[in-house]
């Protein structure tokens, strides 16, 4: 077995080297930016700003801006993490079978292989072992990366999603599994490489989105701006803007992280502004005074419609089952075309 | 279950003598929309070396292909041994050593290794027979196979068929792009392999002086069809040379133009006071019967 896979990385030395120096070059810098932003070790009571936006504890605006000035220059790893694993997993998984019909390898190898599945495990194993180890080293040091970025404000954001922990590592497979077999479709490196990136692309673009569309469309709430960024006293509401949930501890709604429904979310906000709704009869001074409460409060909050931060789980669950599911069902159908198809 | 295989029930002492059959093979490639063969029968006995002879493109290829299960027949069927690869391809590969037409190599891997993969892929596969054979023809083990000559390219891929231990060996177009050398060292190891083992070999070829030193039976494609099966003796025993025109029309196989002289008949007949066809001028009389522009009926030739 140790035979087997040391033959299969030397027959695809440049896939093998190319993806693990990305990957070494790529988790160094990923460790060095997360390291420092790390040591710089913020207290909790840094974050929150004042009503100026300025800092409010006294020491913790140089603080805030050296983190500020390497978090800004994180832009591209965190960019770099979203997209490495998907280009290495279609790196190692497109040449497995392509490669061999395209060299007529095939012919040799399946002439000797009474089970065709046989030698399709011997090519694979130890790619799929490589972008494993390769993926989860990947997947923690993205988590180390963003919990350095979020570090006392717990803010995930749906766009991340992809670029830390385990769906990082699903993102990476899918790849590697969409790689494989439309590899062993097509028999040509190349244009099975061109054709895999495209399909993983519209399932990066598309169908993720439209899943996480319908989910973020049954849990998500109203809540202003003002009460939904990160505040000292800000509602527990996770929130979505520009992308990005930010959670707080005290607020209304509930517990921290539960999912609000939108009527509770709103009543409290509008309670508070404007007091209960007043139980006279309509044209009276205090239900007037009410309404002109009502419409100003509309009229001045700016409203964003987010999801609690509890929920963030679900998106990374139904992202990594979905991959994980697809990659699978593509390397079993690898395993079907390659019985079923001519050597070269 | 397939054509071949129901049609192998019942022949099951047929197939202790023949080690390749095609029943009413045809295949026909669904891109080109070409029948690269028309119902093919053909039965290659066991412990012969059967040169398969045929211009480019006549579909030897595609009928060695077949029988390694690569190919799928469109009509018809074949059988290694009584088995149909379509239905049991571990079975029938059991029985087969294969030398491909390019005979490609991991170009990157050295020899050594190669030895290793066939090992990894097939238990029962010879190591230290193919290490013992490919010391003795002097070729490097270390060496990358992208390194090696044609020739030496071709006895690895044979050492490697050779392995396998298969009782059949099917050898396709590997002595094309070998120089005469080459090709006599490489149709040596097949010589002494049938010696020593009693192997069944299936040469394909469309050099006839080659095949000549060591085959037995012949086969002739043209066209996608069969136009000659017999032993090489009794082939060349059972025609005649005769300048085109002077024989009666049931006894002419084609005529066809020998090099640098007169349009010539091959005909058959065993008339001690015509000349007798050499193997080339045999197989070049039942190419050109198989060219569609050649009116003469060859149907049943020489089986």
């Amino acid at each position: 077995m140790i035979r087997a896979a040391w033959l299969t990385y030397r027959m695809h030395r440049f896939e093998v080297l190319f993806s693990v120096v990305l990957l070494a070059v790529f988790a160094v810098w990923v460790w060095f930016i997360s390291s420092q932003m790390l040591d710089l070790d913020i207290p909790g009571t840094c974050w929150p700003r004042d009503v100026n936006g300025d800092w409010a504890q006294p020491g913790c605006n140089d603080l805030m801006k050296e983190f500020w000035a390497i978090s800004n220059g994180a832009g591209f790893p965190r960019t770099g993490l979203a997209l490495l694993a998907p280009i290495v997993g279609l790196i190692l998984g497109v040449p497995v079978v392509a490669q061999e019909i395209e060299m007529r390898t095939t012919e040799l190898a399946w002439s000797l292989a009474l089970r065709r599945s046989r030698w399709l495990l011997a090519r694979l194993l130890p790619m799929l072992a490589l972008a494993i180890v390769g993926f989860v080293v990947l997947g923690w040091l993205g988590d180390r990366l963003f919990n350095a970025l979020d570090v006392g404000r717990q803010s995930p954001g749906l766009t991340e999603v992809a670029s830390r922990g385990p769906t990082l590592v699903a993102r990476g497979l899918l790849a590697l599994g969409i790689g494989l077999l439309t590899g062993a479709i097509v028999g040509r490196t190349l244009p099975a490489l061109v054709l895999a990136a495209i399909v993983v692309l519209i399932w990066s673009l598309i169908a993720v989105p439209t899943v996480q569309g319908q989910m973020y469309d049954g849990r998500a709430v109203w809540v202003s701006d003002t009460d939904s960024g990160w505040r000292e006293g800000a509602p527990p509401i996770a929130y979505l803007g520009g992308g990005y949930f930010h959670t707080s501890q005290p607020g209304i709604g509930g517990e921290p992280g539960v999912r609000v429904p939108e009527d509770e979310s709103l009543e409290p906000l509008i309670e508070a502004a404007c007091g209960p709704y007043p139980e006279v009869y309509d044209e009276s001074p205090e239900v007037m005074a009410y309404e002109d409460c009502n419409q100003q409060f509309w009229g001045d909050i700016q409203w964003s419609h987010v999801v609690p931060a509890s929920t963030y789980g679900d998106f990374k669950l139904v992202d990594m089952v979905l991959s994980l599911t697809v990659g699978g069902i593509a390397i079993l159908l690898t395993f079907v075309v390659v019985a079923r198809r001519r050597p070269s | 279950m397939s054509e071949a295989a129901r049609s192998s029930n019942g022949s099951t002492a047929a197939s202790d003598s023949v080690a390749l059959e095609a029943i009413g093979l045809s295949k026909r490639y669904r891109r080109s929309g070409q029948w690269a063969l028309l119902d093919v029968d053909l039965a290659v006995p066991r412990g012969t070396v059967t040169a398969l002879v045929g211009p480019n493109g006549a579909g030897k290829s595609t009928l060695i292909r077949t029988w390694m299960g690569f190919e799928r027949p469109t009509r018809g069927g074949v059988r290694v041994g009584g088995i149909d690869p379509q239905d049991d391809r571990a079975g029938t590969l059991r029985q087969l050593g294969y030398v491909s037409q390019s005979t490609a190599l991991y170009r990157g891997l050295p020899v050594v290794d190669h030895l290793h993969l066939a090992a990894g892929l097939r238990a029962d596969f010879d190591t230290d027979g193919a290490r013992l054979r490919l010391e003795q023809l002097g070729i490097p083990l270390s060496q990358k196979a992208g390194s090696l000559s044609g020739g030496q390219a071709a006895q690895v891929a044979l050492c490697l068929a050779l392995g396998t231990g298969a009782p059949v060996l099917l050898l396709d177009e590997p002595l094309a792009a070998l120089d005469p050398l080459a090709r006599h060292d490489f149709l040596n190891i097949v010589l002494s392999t049938v010696r020593e083992g009693g192997a069944t070999v299936l040469l394909s070829s469309h050099i006839v002086s080659d095949v000549e030193a060591v085959c037995d039976q012949l086969v002739v494609v043209g066209q996608g069809r069969v136009t000659l099966q017999s032993p090489i003796s009794d082939a060349v025993a059972g025609h005649r040379l005769m300048p085109a025109g002077s024989a009666p029309s049931e006894q002419v196989v084609a005529t066809f133009a020998r090099p640098g002289g007169a349009p010539t008949m091959l005909v058959r007949s065993t008339d001690p006071d015509l000349p007798i066809p050499s193997l080339e001028e045999l197989v070049m009389g039942y190419l050109a019967a198989a060219r569609p522009s050649n009116g003469t009926n060859t149907s049943g030739g020489a089986r």
